[in-house]
């Protein structure tokens, strides 16, 4: 198997020469190449959050693909070392934006962790949510059951809109339905969704994870599974449309769905992020807006949402339309964003690590004369949110989805 | 810091060795625990560069393997490094972004890799006298966000901004970089130094006394702190492309154009191939870019002239602007298609850039070299030219010929007045006869100020191997080949 998708790069193809063929690290997987096709021209290391903050050359992505070249020839031994310098990534994908020579370099991270997990070395903090999710279809250990919880105060309006029949579905994802921090989230898309009319239904107990901590855990086949859960339900409640309100299950759903069906998932739904949701709306004129007291916004992009997905232009259009915002840019802003560090299990690998670099993003926004903090993605709200406490920066941050949900016109 | 605790607790090993290794305990006590390593992954990775040669040739070298990587985050960190250096006769090999080719920053002695990069502070911007006061660690994408909140720029950077760091840089010559063409060379952008010697003395140097240190390559102290020249930023660059099908034409075009009185900030020719791999909209056999501060009087009609009388094309504004977004990443794209991209920087005179080309084109035929190549102004004269293959390793012969092939360019380049680019541990063989009289002062510098020899050795004023015998290999092996085509037929 090769490395797919277009923008592999063409000597994965042509490398069989390399003397790799007894090692069994990477052995015959299509990646054992990719260390291979990098240049070590190092473009790479300086946009690392990692390696921003630990300054260590070694856990940039070059110093990475380095590691696992030696390792690859027999040279250093695949070891818990090794396995933790890997784990020490929020698979922001910023390298893969900048790699020179387009290595599709989160791909081999994951294809990475992979092989650790077969290896059996994945740290176990990673393994406990594994088993967590296998065992209750979440991260938290909280069971189907605890799905409900968000619904307190407002169950007389969503609870016949759980396995409803409709064309619009609200994936809410486990962060948003499990953690009260994260409830005002739902609660400002289905207020969003009521005033706009339209007829949406929720999957209750019946969602799934989207199965992304799987793949960032080692276990694609996992992962796959749990997409397909969802995939499954989807169709018996006849959706067309899926509103996601976090990035990463959208992307983890329609990457599964393309490994799975060999198609792509836009041929039998079309998958939404909030902010692409919301923007529609807007256009047809479904919402209106308050005037708002001059307040100034920026808007810091998600990776996946970015980089992944190229959702960059809906929020600002989403913010350029309600009277009264403003909004300004924070440096690295769109395809250059800079991570969170929550991504990718980062904050469960190394909490401290994870923070720092949220204190670093809070850093770069705090130089702009925003007043709050919009983003689309409630891991990014999570980990921002925690910096403004580390680091006495009280400023609020937000959903795209509570900005909207607050500026709605009154009925 | 807080967050370096985790690496500390990865390298659990680092206790234990500091208890065997009595240098390590010293180098702990004064950096900490979280930046001195004896760690055999750390001291892997700090040993390469981008130098593209298989592995086995890497490993030729005498100890190619540091025994040591410390970061630094102070000039008395630097200083007292230095002092334990001396104190064990140990190498050190100062490393800033690692992306400088040809072996710089690899160790040829093992020793200690002193990693400058977390000395990252921009000291002081002063807009109204225009200079900066930076640290060597900082990065060119941070000097240009904080000097453009000022409205400023420094104005001059390599194409490997991305990945490079301005002590890197300096310590590398900055010869050639985007913007040198219409601002000078670092060297003239550079008003004052801090170094750090071998003896321990810190040292500021200016003028003159600071030259040496400029592309120095770490042999004669460490550069701690550097003051820059910064200048109003543009508004913006507008990047103007043309096409050629003759390389004769293109040559003759880039010399008028290099001798227009208005300056560009960045002048780039390239073949075919090299396009083919770089450019996704590639068009014509040969091709020329430059781009103008927007600000500045733009020679729209000579240009025209120039281009016309050399037959070629102007070709679309999508295509000249993606040639500006793809200056930091073209010159490694063809990597994305070869296992080994071999190449030799030459720093010639923009007259004799013909007389360069002509030859490596012609290896292509002669010597079945897969050559590629692409050039940019330096100074208002002098290019740097790199000349590339894109390679196979398991084709021995081809690898060996291509460098020899390539070995004959910088012996051409050097007839032609210029020399090798990057010095480094590589190139070092040249030294003496491209740039003998710099040869001669660094000698004497190098033996006045190290006296043990431990800063950076066998680069610039000393080399692993020699000229002659580096020569004579590429004599037998050129007999070689020639035999072997004679038995062949
Ligand atoms: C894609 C690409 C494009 C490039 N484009 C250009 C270009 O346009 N122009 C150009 O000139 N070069 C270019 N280079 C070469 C190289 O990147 C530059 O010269 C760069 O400035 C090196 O900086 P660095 O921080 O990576 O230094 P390193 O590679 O880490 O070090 C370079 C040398 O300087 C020494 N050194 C590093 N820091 C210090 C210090 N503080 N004190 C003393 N010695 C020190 C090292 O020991 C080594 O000998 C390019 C390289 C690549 C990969
Ligand atoms: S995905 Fe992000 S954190 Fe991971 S190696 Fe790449 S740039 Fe670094
Ligand atoms: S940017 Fe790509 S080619 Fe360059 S060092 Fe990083 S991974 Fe390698």
């Amino acid at each position: 198997m090769g490395i797919g998708g277009k923008s592999s790069p063409p000597i994965l193809s042509q490398v069989g020469a390399i003397n790799v063929r007894h090692m069994a690290f990477l052995k015959d997987s299509g990646y054992e190449a990719v260390p291979y096709v990098c240049a070590f021209c190092g473009n790479c290391t300086m946009v690392c959050p990692a390696f921003m903050h630990l300054r260590w050359e070694p856990f940039g992505p070059r110093g990475k693909l380095h590691a696992t070249k030696e390792i690859i020839e027999g040279v250093i031994n695949i070891d818990e070392e090794y396995v933790r310098r890997m784990y020490l990534c929020s698979l922001c994908d910023h390298c893969t934006q900048i790699c020179t020579t387009s290595i599709p370099l989160l791909e081999f991270w994951l294809f990475i962790r992979k092989e650790i997990e077969m290896f059996g070395l994945t740290p176990p903090s990673i393994s406990f949510i594994s088993k967590s999710l296998e065992d209750y279809g979440d991260p938290f250990a909280m069971g189907p059951e605890s799905r409900r919880i968000w619904t307190r105060g407002i169950k007389k309006i969503v609870e016949p809109r759980i396995g409803k029949q409709a064309e619009t579905l609200f994936f809410i994802g486990c962060a948003c339905a499990l953690k009260p921090q994260l409830h005002g989230i739902v609660r400002s898309m289905i207020k969003i969704m009521e005033r706009a009319g339209i007829d949406y239904s929720l999957l209750g107990e019946n969602e799934a994870c989207c199965g992304a901590p799987l793949l960032w855990g080692g276990k694609p086949a996992g992962a796959k599974e749990l997409a397909e859960q969802n995939i499954i339900w989807f169709r018996k409640i006849g959706a067309k449309t899926i509103v996601f309100n976090c990035p990463t299950c959208l992307n983890a759903i329609n990457e599964a769905y393309a490994k799975i069906y060999g198609t792509h998932a836009e041929k039998e739904f079309n998958l939404l992020t909030a902010s692409q949701f919301i923007v529609h709306l807007i256009r047809e004129g479904a919402l209106e807006f308050e005037e708002q007291p001059l307040v100034t916004v920026t808007y810091h992009d998600p990776c996946v949402a970015a980089r992944k997905l190229n959702v960059i232009d809906e929020p600002r259009e989403i913010i350029d339309s309600i009277p009264g915002l403003y909004k300004v840019e924070v440096i690295n802003s769109g395809k250059e964003t800079h991570c969170c560090g929550s991504h990718g299990l980062l904050n469960v690998i190394d909490p401290l690590l994870s923070s720092k670099i949220a204190e670093e993003r809070l850093r770069q926004m705090s130089i702009t004369p925003a007043s709050r903090i919009i983003t689309e993605c409630p891991s990014c709200i999570q980990s921002l949110e925690l910096a403004t406490h580390t680091m006495q920066y009280p400023i609020a941050v937000e959903h795209i989805a509570q900005l909207v949900a607050d500026a709605l016109r009154d009925e | 810091m807080s967050q370096t605790k985790q690496v500390t607790s990865l390298n659990e090993s680092n206790k234990a060795d500091q208890e065997i290794d009595p240098v390590l305990a010293q180098l702990v006590k004064v950096v900490g625990p979280d930046n001195a390593s004896n760690d055999e992954l750390e001291r892997i990775v700090y040993s390469g560069d981008p130098s593209s040669l298989p592995h086995f040739h890497y490993r030729w070298k005498r100890k190619y393997l540091a025994d040591y990587v410390v970061r630094v985050e102070k000039t008395d960190q630097i200083r007292e490094i230095i002092l334990i250096a001396k104190e064990h006769k140990l190498a050190i090999v100062p490393r800033g972004g690692g992306s400088s080719c040809m072996g710089s920053s690899c160790p040829s002695r093992g020793g200690i890799s002193l990693d400058i990069k977390r000395m990252n502070k921009i000291i002081d911007i002063n807009a109204e006298e225009g200079f900066v006061r930076v640290e060597p660690g900082v990065t060119f994408a941070d000097l240009e966000i904080e000097l453009a909140k000022k409205g400023m720029e420094l104005g001059i950077y390599p194409t490997s901004a991305k990945s490079a760091v301005i002590g890197g840089w300096i310590a590398c010559g900055g010869r050639a970089g985007i913007g040198t063409p219409r601002y000078g060379t670092l060297e003239e952008n550079i008003i004052e130094l801090k170094v750090v010697l071998s003896n321990g003395e810190i040292k500021i140097v200016a003028g003159k006394e600071a030259l040496p240190y400029i592309g120095s390559f770490g042999i004669l102290g460490v550069i701690a702190e550097a003051k820059l020249k910064i200048r109003k930023k543009p508004p913006r660059i507008k990047p103007l492309s043309y096409t050629f099908q003759r390389l004769e034409s293109l040559c003759d075009a880039f010399t008028k154009v290099v001798g227009l009185s208005a300056k560009p900030v960045y002048l780039k020719i390239a073949d075919a191939r090299f396009q083919k791999y770089s450019n996704p909209l590639e068009k014509g056999r040969y091709v020329l870019t430059l781009a103008y501060n927007d600000g500045d009087d733009i020679p729209f009609d000579e240009l025209q002239r120039i281009v016309g009388e050399n037959g070629g094309g102007m070709l679309d504004d999508e295509y000249a602007e993606n040639e500006w977004e793809l200056r930091y990443d073209c010159e490694f794209k063809p990597k994305e298609y070869c296992h080994t991209l071999m190449f030799q920087e030459v720093w010639i005179h923009s007259d004799n850039v013909y007389d360069v080309l002509e030859a490596y084109e012609r290896s292509k035929k002669t010597h079945k070299v897969p050559a590629l190549w692409f050039g940019m102004l330096g100074t208002q004269s002098m290019v740097r030219l790199e000349l590339m293959a894109m390679l196979n390793p398991d084709r021995y012969l081809e690898f060996i010929s291509s460098k020899g092939i390539l070995h004959k360019m910088v012996k051409r380049s050097i007839r032609l007045g210029g020399g090798p680019y990057t010095i480094g541990l590589q190139n070092s063989i040249y030294m003496k006869k491209a740039y003998p009289e710099r040869y001669a002062a660094m000698k004497k510098l190098k033996n006045e100020l190290d006296v043990e020899g431990i800063m950076n050795p066998d680069r610039v004023t000393n080399c692993l191997t020699s000229y002659s015998r580096i020569n004579l290999l590429f004599f037998l092996a050129s007999g070689f080949r020639r035999l072997a085509k004679y038995v062949a037929r």
